[in-house]
């Protein structure tokens, strides 16, 4: 199975509130001490358009952002270019980026204490249309891909997935554990401190 | 998800047009030549924009990080897709929408593109096409396949080409125009594409369409070429004519367009259009690109010797069969309505809705129906957005959407009965905004955002701009309502800036050690009559100022307008003398410490810096002998522009020409501070120092602006009339931005010339 540019996205628990402006200084922070993993390049803001992409931190492959769709704020992590790695590491990347993301985020003094990510609610997706056509085949193909990693990131925790219904939208799930490790925890699962 | 060779390209090639897949894969080919290092950056540079595929910011590697300037590490380090262009830099793919038509289909695909390869945004421009941000350059060919398989090309959409053909968006349902302009602008755009005699210009070419001469519609005055539809009685029948106009254009410098031919015959448009090519394609500039558009041929000639050299070229064509088969082809495409024509129901309302039909619902000719202007703020479209707009145009309009160049769409043929269904469906995904084309409906260029000439935030402002007036607009009198801010992040003019009542565009200045975003207020140009004149700049503000400055000239409008007064009167009545007066306060750049925020610009936390120059220690207040050169220089611009609106025409080009002497003065003494001369010494050491020696244009990124000054001293204008004298006060402001940015990038710190 072909599975590449992986998109994640964590939902919030708290900050759901907190302006969208507020993350503009932090991500040209994290361009300044290279916070993050892969070549940053640039900060756009969306701030104007309803239920939008947000504001998004420009990376060479990928794109960084607080997202907005379907007015559920979360931080999501979305590749472009596929990265040169077998299938299992696409999805241990895009996790290992996105959550170290979020962790980075919640300790910023702009979020600190305000801020807070449901590490238990996510959502995945295959951001390429021509390798995953929405349709059962691509979503039965994405869950097998899932369920051994999710297993193995969550410590074998029970949960739920939800697959996106539109035909129009990209092939992806959403996912509910009932109980999740810590932030902490599914980092260091992940090979990142 | 497992088919191995899968690709874009074997997926739709029965969905392509052959010919279109074909110069994809040729494109695609050549993708692959630059990467081997067989073409030279220069030559791919051209061929991708003639794609359109163009550059974006910080693609040079360089960005101020706020800190530093951050060296990008592109992945491929030493492979360039264009001069000092990185190839893994992120791109802009724009992509052309003829007459800003679009299909259901076509509005799916962007949302598609949009998410994949993009932001996620989707953002309409000034000219009616579609812009993506952030793209890699080797995912274009298949970007460009996706929109060949629902019927777009983005071949010519940059590069020295015929760019997307713009016409009226209510052409059709207008209830001013003379006739539809639809099928006329369909055909040019099909018999231009690609054409032999449109590959060999200098510059770009735009055309644009009007069915009527008093109305914005197409602004055909600011266009390379445009046609005014008419008509006329000749024999006791009624016959469709156009006004042809040609050598118009914004830009720094803008001109208005002359009328070539008055009430030509419309079967005579495609032949006029291709010997029109052809005189530009031969004699229009080709070595310095500042002076390359077909406006400054035009003006070198005269519009007499240029209609001359047209009408023997046209005499001399190989008569084409396409000349009236294309024209007799699209006038049979009428569009039809999906619904039945109904009136609306007064009954039951939802809120907000009386409101947005007000501003936003245009009344067609044709009973039942209107069109309905949805307002896009800053033309950005969300992928979900854009499929639930394709999904109601399915529902409602049998899909004839049209962009707007005020970056906004139309859905047109809408039954009456339909709207409130309609504005609620709008109001779920966030474009229900009322408002469409008044104030707060600010038309902007990306400015800093993304472009690589930015010098101001152009959407940052008109964000900040749009949503203060969108807050006050119930309260906020109908004379004031209607006026129009066109916004652009430097004075290239893509945001139209100059056809605007309140127009804004991008530039710097220095203060101390550092460098402050300004915006140049411009006044006095007019929307109507196809942007029917152009306004000049008035005083450059700080960028956190704009919101204050915008308030005081409404306020003073409002208080001392005459009865029906327009704000373009007005401006002329109370001159530009009292409005500086009435802003100079704002002019007045405090000490860093003072006021921190002025020295950021709108929507970025980066200390300001222009070229990505990083600021230098605060040296205190030294002024340097530049910077008086350059008072004296703004002094002299203003009072040319007072003899202007005074109609001195002479006066005003004198002072003009004393500005451009001050200015290059203030270059000179920027390395020699005791530097005195004639104005002839000035410009020789001008020359002799800063322009053939490179140092300027580099720092300036611009020979154009330069060349103003050495024609203003080889011309001094005797008799100037009204068209040169107005370009010459342009000029004149234009300098002495460029001097000011020469002297923020390149110039010694005044500190530094004190100690030598």
């Amino acid at each position: 199975m072909n599975l590449q540019k992986i998109g994640v996205k964590f939902f919030l628990e708290k900050g759901g509130e907190l302006p969208l402006g507020s993350f503009i200084p932090v991500f040209h922070r994290w361009i300044q001490e290279d916070r993050l993993e892969g070549m940053l390049v640039d900060v756009t803001e969306y701030t104007h358009v309803f239920q939008g992409p947000g504001v998004l931190l420009i990376a060479n492959e990928a794109n960084y952002g607080v997202d907005e769709t379907d007015g559920k704020r979360g931080f999501l992590y979305t590749q472009k270019r596929t990265p040169e790695k077998s299938q299992e590491d696409h999805l241990k990347t895009a996790f290992r980026r996105a959550l170290k993301a979020c962790s980075l985020l919640e300790k910023e003094p702009e979020a600190a204490g305000k801020v807070k990510f449901a590490v238990h609610h996510l959502q995945v997706f295959v951001n390429d249309r021509l390798e995953a056509p929405h349709g059962s085949q691509s979503l039965g193909q994405l869950e097998e891909a899932l369920q051994p990693f999710l297993t193995w990131l969550y410590g074998g925790e029970k949960y739920l997935l939800l697959h996106e219904k539109d035909p129009q939208r990209r092939t992806g799930f959403e996912i509910k554990f009932e109980k999740s490790p810590s932030m902490e925890t599914l980092l260091k699962q992940l090979g990142s401190n | 998800m497992t088919t191995q060779n899968k690709s874009w390209k074997t997926e739709l090639q029965d969905a392509m047009p052959a010919d279109w897949a074909r110069e994809i894969d040729d494109f695609e080919t050549q993708i692959g030549l630059n990467k081997q290092g067989k073409i030279e950056p220069r030559v791919f540079a051209e061929t991708r924009l003639r794609r359109g595929a163009y550059g974006q910011r910080y693609d040079n590697g360089h960005r101020n990080d706020g800190k530093q300037i951050r060296h990008l590490k592109y992945p491929n380090d030493g492979l360039w897709k264009g001069p000092d262009t990185h190839w893994d830099a992120p791109g802009m793919q724009r992509i052309k929408f003829p007459w800003g038509g679009m299909t259901a289909d076509q509005l799916d695909t962007m949302a598609d593109l949009a998410e994949e390869y993009s932001d996620g945004i989707g953002h309409i421009t000034t000219r009616q096409d579609f812009q993506l941000h952030f793209i890699h350059v080797e995912d274009t060919p298949d970007i460009m396949r996706r929109l060949a398989a629902v019927g777009i090309t983005t071949r010519e959409a940059c590069g020295n080409s015929v760019r997307n053909v713009t016409a009226c968006p209510l052409a059709g349902v207008c209830r001013t125009e003379a006739f539809d302009v639809t099928p006329y602008s369909k055909a040019i755009f099909k018999f231009m594409l690609g054409h032999p005699d449109a590959q060999d210009f200098g510059r770009k070419f735009k055309i644009a369409f009007s069915g009527c001469a008093h109305e914005a519609c197409g602004l055909v005055n600011m266009h390379d070429m445009g046609f005014i539809g008419k008509k006329v009685t000749e024999g006791g029948k009624e016959k469709r004519v156009f006004d042809v106009y040609v050598g118009g254009g914004l830009g720094p410098v803008p001109y208005n367009a002359k009328l070539l031919f008055e009430n030509h015959p419309v079967e005579e448009m495609l032949p006029v259009t291709q010997a029109v090519a052809r005189v530009y394609g031969r004699l229009g500039e080709k070595k310095i690109r500042g002076m390359a558009r077909i406006k400054f041929l035009v003006a070198k000639l005269g519009i007499e010797e240029f209609r001359k050299l047209v009408v023997a070229e046209r005499k001399i064509l190989t008569p084409d069969p396409r000349w009236t088969s294309l024209i007799d082809q699209y006038i049979k495409e009428e569009e039809k309505p999906a619904h039945k024509a109904e009136n609306l129901r007064a009954s039951s309302l939802p809120k907000g809705f009386l409101d947005w039909k007000k501003t936003n619902v245009y009344q067609q000719p044709q009973y039942g129906y209107v069109s309905v202007y949805i307002k896009v703020p800053l033309g950005d479209l969300t992928s979900t957005q854009l499929r639930v707009l394709a999904g109601m145009a399915r529902k409602y309009v049998k899909e004839t959407v049209r962009t707007t160049v005020e970056q906004n769409l139309l859905f047109r043929w809408v039954s009456e009965a339909d709207l409130p269904a309609l504005f609620q469906e709008l109001q779920a995904i966030g474009l229900s905004a009322s408002g469409a084309n008044t104030i707060s409906d600010i038309t902007s260029c990306p400015g800093t955002d993304t472009c690589k000439l930015g010098i101001s935030a152009s959407r940052g402002l008109t964000r900040e701009l749009s949503g203060r007036l969108d807050q006050m607009m119930a309260d906020l009198p109908e004379e004031v309502k209607n006026l129009k801010i066109k916004i652009s992040g430097c004075p290239n003019s893509c945001g139209q800036h100059h056809i605007s009542d309140l127009g804004f565009y991008g530039v710097s200045r220095k203060s101390g050690s550092y460098t402050v975003p300004h915006f140049q207020l411009v006044l006095g140009g007019q929307w109507k009559n196809n942007g029917g004149a152009y306004g000049l700049a008035v005083a450059a503000v700080p960028s956190k100022r704009i919101p204050e400055t915008v308030k005081r000239l409404t306020d003073k409008f409002v208080k001392e307008r005459q009865k029906d007064e327009a704000f373009q009167s007005f401006v002329a009545r109370i001159g530009k003398v009292e409005i500086k007066n009435l802003l100079s306060d704002l002019m007045v750049i405090p000490s860093h410490d003072a006021e921190p925020s002025l020295f950021t610009d709108w929507g970025d936390v980066r200390e300001y810096t222009i070229a990505d120059i990083g600021k230098g220690e605060c040296a205190g207040e030294i002024v340097a002998p530049s910077e008086f050169s350059l008072t004296s220089a703004e002094s002299k611009a203003f009072e040319a522009q007072v003899e202007l609106d005074k109609k001195n025409y002479k006066a005003a080009v004198d002072l003009a020409y004393e500005s451009m002497i001050f200015s290059a003065e203030g270059v000179v003494r920027s390395r020699n501070r005791e530097w005195v001369g004639s104005p002839e010494a000035t410009v020789a050491e001008f020359r002799k120092g800063f322009f053939d020696t490179g140092e300027f244009v580099k720092h300036v990124n611009n020979t154009q602006f330069a060349a103003y000054l050495f024609k203003a001293q080889e011309n001094r204008l005797a008799n100037p009339n009204p068209d040169e004298a107005h370009r010459r006060v342009e000029e004149a402001q234009l300098f002495l931005e460029a001097v000011h940015s020469y002297i923020a990038n390149a110039a010694p710190s005044p500190a530094a010339l004190l100690s030598k």
